[in-house]
C-alpha cells in the first residue's frame, strides 16, 4: 500500500525553482533516502511533505489522504530536524512526551508512551536531562524519540544524523533502520551521506536541480544506474567519450579514441554510430604487471598512489592519453605498484556501462550544481 | 606633519604595551566607580542624618511609605499590562506580512522619540479632550492614579515591543515547526514552546519596562496631580524644601530598586513557565485564523488608542500656535521664549559634553566587559555596576548625585548637571558597544595581532570599523536621553534650566505660559529628538 504520494509537486521561491514537477511514490514500511548535491531540492520535497513550506503547485497524499493543504500539526508525521531541535526548556522526558500532551492525552497513558519510548532509546537513565546536559548522539535519539512518540506511523528525517560525529552517525544510522523496521514505520530519509543512503535504505532516490533523477534500491543504482548522472553521483566512476562501431547482442563494441572496448549494454538503445558514454567505476579496473590476453586492455602508467585507509587509490594515463582511477581493497597480498610503473589496465566488460551522449554536453550532465 | 606621525606611531607602540593597557582599563573602571557607581551611593549617605525629621512627623512618613508602597505597585501593574499588550503587538511586528507592517513598527516608537515632558501633557491634553474614549463612557480622566497608569502604559510600551521584537526575530523557528510537526496547534506552541524559550527576553522585557516606569519622573509630574508616587514625592518635598523626606524616599527608592531587580533577575533565570497541562480543543479556537485576526485587532486597537494617539495628541495645538502667532512670537525670542532658546542651547551643550564623556571612558568598560578581560565573575560584577544608573529612579538618582557633587564646592553647577547626565546616560552606550564587540569573532583580534598589529592598530582598524554603527546608535541614544531628561536634572539643578526642566516649569504654571507656548515649545524638543532619531534609522538603513 503507498503510505505517501506527491503527484507533480512544485515549488518555486521566486525565479528560483526548488522543485520541478516531481513526482514519487513511497510505499508502506519503506525506508527510502532522498539524496543530491547541495541544492538538488531534498530538503524542500521533505519539508513539503511535512507541511513545513507549501508548494506552489502539486498534489501531496499521505495514506491515500489529499493533504496538501493540511496545516503541519494536523499531518500526524513525526520529523526529525537536522538542527535537532529539541526544545531547550523541556528535559528528555518531556521533549518525549510533548506530542501525546498536545494531542491530549491521558497524562497516565502520556507517562507510559515516554517510558517505553526511552526504554526503546535506552534513554532511561538521562530522562531528566537538559537537551544542554545530553551528548549528540543522546540528543538525536531523544529527538527521533520525541518524533516517535507523537504516534505517526510515517517518519520523516531531515539529515537527522548530519550534525553528529562519524563515528555516533554510523552506529545509528542502523539503530534508526532497526527502530523504523522494528515499529513497521515508513521512513523517508534526506541525507547528503551517500553511504548513509545506500547502507539503510530499501529504496533510493537520486535528485538534481529540483528533479527526481533516479529511483531504485542502493545495489541497482550502484551497479548498474540507468542514468550517467547517477553513475557520477553515487560513488566514483570513470567516463570515456566513444563512439558505438558495432552492436552483437546486449554487447556494444565502442572506439575510444582508437582502442576498442566491448560493453555490456543492457537495455541501453543505442545504434551504431552513435556517439557514447562510457562509465566504469575504480574498482572494475584492474591492473597487471603482464599483458594478459583480455579484451578491454590498454597499457598505461601509474601517475599517483594514493592511500585511503581501507583502500589504496591508483590514478593512471594509458598510451592514449585517457585518465583512469583504479581502487583495490587494502588486503597483504595487494599488488606492489609504485608511481612511474608501466601496467595493464583491463576494464570489466560486465561493468563497463554504456549511455547515449548527453545533448546538453558530458560536463554539463556530469556537473553537481 | 612628520611629527604628528611619529607621535602616531608612538601611541601605537605604546599600546602594545600591556602596562599601558592596565593603565587605560584602571582608569576606565576608576571613572566607572567613582563618577558613576559611587556618586548616587554615597551621595545620599551623606545625608542621611536627615532623615530623623520624617520619623518625627507621622503624617509625612505615612505621605512618604504610601509613595514608595505606589512606585512599585504601579511599576508591577504597568510591567504586567505592557507584557500582555506589548506581546502581540511584537508578533504582529515580527511575523506579519504585510507591508502596513513597517508603519506599524515605526509608530510603536513613537513615545521613544517624544520627551517625557511632552508625553506628559500629550497625555493630559488627550484624556481630557473630546476624542478621549473614556469621555465616550461618560468617564472624567483627572490627573492622579488612572492618569498616570494610562501615561506609564504609553511610555512603556515600546521597549517590551522593541525587546520581543528583536527576540523574536532571532528566535529559531525549527522549535515552532518541531512542535507543529508534533500535533501542536500555534497557540499551544507560543504558550508552550516559544515564549519559554524566550524567557530570558521576557524576563529583560519587563524589567526594563519595570524600571522605565519606576524611574519616570517628568511625565508623571504634570499627570500626577495631588497623587504621589516616589519620585513625585521626592520632587514636592524638594519644592518644599523639606529635604530629610526627600532623603528618606531616594535611599528606600535606591536600595528597594537594586534589591528588587535583583530578585527579579535571580528568580526570573529560576522560574519555569507552567507547560503541563494543555487544554488541546480550548487552544486550537484560540489558533483559528479568526481568533487570531480578533486578537491582532484588538491589539492594533489597544495601541491606537492607549499609546498612539495620547501620544502625538500634542500635535493638535500646535496648529493653534502657528496661526495666533505664537510661532513668530517663538522665533524672535520674545517674551518667555527668550529663556526657553537659552534653555535649548544650554539642553544641547549639556548632552554634547555628556555623550563625549561617556564614549571615551565608556568604550574600555565595554571591551572589558565583552572580552570577559576581568574574567566572568569580574564580567558579571562590571555590568551590574554599569546597570546601577539605570535600575534608580532617576529623580532619586538627582537628588543624590546633587548632594555627592555639590560636597565639591568647587564644581559650578553647570559640571553638576553633565555628571548627573552622564551618569544617567552611561548604561545606554555601555550595554550597546558591550553587545556590539561581543558580535565581533575574537580570532579577527587575534589575526590582526598576528599580523603585527598594536592593540591601538586593532582597535582603530577592527573594533571601531565594526561596531561604528553601534557607537553612533549609542551616541544618539545617550545625546537624546541627556537633551530629554527631565526627573534627574529637576533635582540636582538650582538656577540653571534645561529645555525639560523650563518646560515642566511652564506646564505646572510657575512660569506663565499659554496652551500654544507649551505645545509650540515641547514640539520644538520633539522635533529635535526626532531629527537625531531619523538620523539614527537612516544610518541603520544605509547600513542593511
Amino acid at each position: 500500500m503507498t503510505k505517501v504520494r506527491v503527484v507533480s509537486l512544485t515549488k518555486n521561491y521566486g525565479d528560483i525553482k526548488a522543485l520541478k514537477q516531481v513526482n514519487l511514490e513511497v510505499e508502506e514500511r519503506e525506508y527510502l533516502s532522498i539524496i543530491g548535491p547541495s541544492g538538488c531540492g531534498k530538503t524542500t520535497l521533505i519539508k513539503l511533505i511535512g507541511g513545513i513550506v507549501a508548494p506552489s503547485s502539486g498534489e501531496i497524499y499521505i495514506d491515500e489522504q489529499n493533504v496538501t493543504d493540511t496545516p503541519i500539526e494536523d499531518r500526524n508525521t513525526g520529523y526529525v530536524f537536522q538542527e535537532i531541535a529539541l526544545f531547550p526548556h523541556l528535559k528528555v522526558n518531556e521533549n518525549v512526551g510533548y506530542g501525546p500532551l498536545v494531542k491530549g492525552e491521558d497524562r497516565e497513558v502520556n507517562r507510559r508512551q515516554v517510558r517505553e519510548m526511552l526504554d526503546l532509546l535506552s534513554l532511561e537513565d538521562q530522562a531528566s536531562f537538559f537537551p544542554v546536559e545530553l551528548s549528540g548522539g543522546a540528543k538525536q535519539k531523544t529527538a527521533i524519540g520525541r518524533a516517535l512518540a507523537s504516534g505517526s506511523k510515517l517518519l520523516l528525517l531531515d539529515e537527522p544524523l548530519g550534525m553528529l560525529d562519524l563515528k555516533i552517525r554510523n552506529e545509528l544510522r542502523y539503530e534508526l533502520r532497526k527502530l523504523v523496521k522494528d515499529l513497521n514505520l515508513t521512513a523517508i530519509h534526506v541525507t547528503h551521506d551517500q553511504e548513509e543512503a545506500m547502507s539503510i535504505s530499501d529504496r533510493v532516490v537520486i535528485m538534481k536541480a529540483g528533479e527526481i533523477v533516479e529511483v531504485g534500491t542502493p545495489r541497482k543504482l550502484y551497479i548498474h544506474p540507468s542514468k550517467i548522472f547517477t553513475a557520477k553521483f553515487l560513488g566514483e566512476a570513470n567516463f570515456l567519450e566513444g563512439k558505438v562501431e558495432k552492436i552483437e547482442g546486449n554487447y556494444y563494441q565502442v572506439n575510444v579514441s582508437g582502442n576498442k572496448l566491448i560493453a555490456l549494454g543492457e537495455g541501453a538503445v543505442l545504434k551504431e554510430n552513435e556517439k557514447c558514454v562510457l562509465a566504469i567505476r575504480p574498482e572494475y579496473v584492474k591492473l597487471n604487471k603482464k599483458k594478459l590476453n583480455e579484451i578491454n586492455t590498454w597499457s598505461c602508467y601509474v601517475i599517483n598512489v594514493s592511500f585511503i585507509g581501507s583502500t589504496i587509490l591508483y590514478n593512471i594515463i594509458t598510451d592514449t592519453g585517457k585518465k583512469l582511477t583504479t581502487k583495490y581493497i587494502l588486503t597483504e597480498n595487494e599488488p606492489d605498484i609504485s608511481v612511474g610503473d608501466k601496467l595493464y589496465a583491463t576494464l570489466s566488460s560486465e561493468h563497463l556501462l554504456i549511455y547515449d551522449y548527453p545533448h546538453e554536453g558530458l560536463d554539463k550532465a556530469l556537473d553537481l550544481e | 606633519m612628520k611629527e604628528s606621525k611619529s607621535i602616531g606611531e608612538a601611541i601605537n607602540r605604546l599600546s602594545g604595551s600591556p602596562i599601558a593597557r592596565k593603565i587605560l582599563y584602571s582608569f576606565a573602571v576608576f571613572y566607572l566607580i567613582a563618577f558613576i557607581l559611587l556618586p548616587p551611593l554615597l551621595g545620599i549617605s551623606f545625608k542621611l542624618d536627615l532623615i530623623d525629621q520624617v520619623f518625627r512627623d507621622e503624617i509625612l512618613l505615612n505621605r512618604a511609605k504610601s509613595a514608595i508602597m505606589w512606585s512599585f505597585t504601579i511599576a508591577f501593574i504597568i510591567a504586567i499590562l505592557d507584557l500582555i499588550a506589548g506581546i502581540p503587538m511584537a508578533w504582529i511586528i515580527a511575523r506579519g506580512k504585510s507591508n502596513l507592517i513597517n508603519i506599524l513598527d515605526a509608530f510603536v516608537d513613537i513615545p521613544f522619540v517624544i520627551p517625557t515632558v511632552a508625553l506628559g501633557f500629550s497625555t493630559l491634553l488627550f484624556w481630557n479632550s473630546n476624542y478621549s474614549p473614556l469621555k465616550f463612557l461618560g468617564v472624567n480622566v483627572s490627573p492622579g492614579f488612572f492618569l498616570i497608569l494610562l501615561l506609564h502604559f504609553a511610555f512603556s510600551f515600546p521597549v517590551i515591543v522593541r525587546v520581543m521584537v528583536g527576540e523574536l526575530l532571532t528566535y529559531k523557528d525549527v522549535y515552532e515547526n518541531a512542535a507543529k510537526s508534533l500535533g501542536a496547534k500555534s497557540f499551544t506552541v507560543a504558550r508552550t514552546v516559544t515564549l519559554p524559550i524566550l524567557k530570558p527576553g521576557l524576563v529583560a522585557a519587563f524589567l526594563l519596562a519595570f524600571a522605565r516606569s519606576l524611574s519616570e519622573t517628568g511625565a508623571t509630574m504634570i499627570v500626577a496631580g495631588a497623587f504621589e508616587n516616589g519620585p513625585i514625592f521626592i520632587k514636592n518635598a524638594k519644592d518644599a524644601g523639606l529635604e530629610g523626606p526627600m532623603v528618606l524616599v531616594s535611599f528606600i527608592l535606591i536600595i528597594a530598586s537594586i534589591t528588587v531587580f535583583g530578585i527579579i533577575r535571580i528568580l526570573g533565570t529560576k522560574f519555569r513557565i507552567p507547560i503541563g497541562n494543555v487544554y488541546p480543543d480550548f487552544e486550537a479556537l484560540l489558533s483559528k485564523s479568526i481568533s487570531v485576526k480578533i486578537r491582532n485587532v484588538l491589539t492594533i486597537t489597544i495601541f491606537i488608542f492607549l499609546v498612539f494617539i495620547p501620544s502625538i495628541f500634542i500635535t493638535s495645538p500646535v496648529l493653534g500656535a502657528i496661526s495666533d502667532g505664537t510661532l513668530v512670537k517663538a522665533i524672535s525670542g520674545e517674551g518667555i521664549w527668550s529663556s526657553f532658546w537659552n534653555s535649548m542651547i544650554l539642553s544641547y551643550t549639556i548632552g554634547i559634553i555628556a555623550t563625549l564623556i561617556n564614549v571615551i571612558t565608556g568604550f574600555p568598560v565595554a571591551i572589558l566587559i565583552a572580552r570577559k578581560r576581568l574574567g566572568h565573575i569580574g564580567s558579571i560584577l562590571l555590568e551590574a555596576a554599569v546597570n546601577v544608573p539605570i535600575v534608580v529612579p532617576s529623580v532619586a538618582l538627582g537628588v543624590s548625585l546633587g548632594f555627592f557633587w555639590r560636597t565639591f564646592s568647587f564644581l559650578s553647577e553647570f559640571w553638576i548637571i553633565i555628571f548627573a547626565h552622564t551618569t544617567i546616560t552611561y548604561t545606554y552606550f555601555v550595554q550597546a558597544m558591550a553587545a556590539a564587540i561581543e558580535g565581533i569573532p575574537e580570532e579577527m583580534e587575534e589575526t590582526a595581532r598576528t599580523l603585527g598589529s598594536k592593540a591601538l592598530g586593532v582597535f582603530k582598524n577592527i573594533i571601531v570599523p565594526l561596531t561604528k554603527y553601534s557607537i553612533f546608535s549609542g551616541a544618539i541614544l545617550m545625546f537624546t536621553r541627556s537633551v530629554d531628561e527631565t526627573g534627574a536634572t529637576t533635582a540636582v539643578s538650582q538656577k540653571l534650566q534645561t529645555a525639560p526642566v523650563l518646560l515642566v516649569n511652564w506646564i505646572k504654571g510657575i512660569v506663565p505660559a499659554t496652551t500654544s507656548d507649551i505645545a509650540l515649545g515641547i514640539s520644538f524638543l520633539v522635533l529635535t529628538s526626532f531629527i537625531s532619531l531619523l538620523v539614527l534609522r537612516l544610518v541603520v538603513y544605509r547600513r542593511r
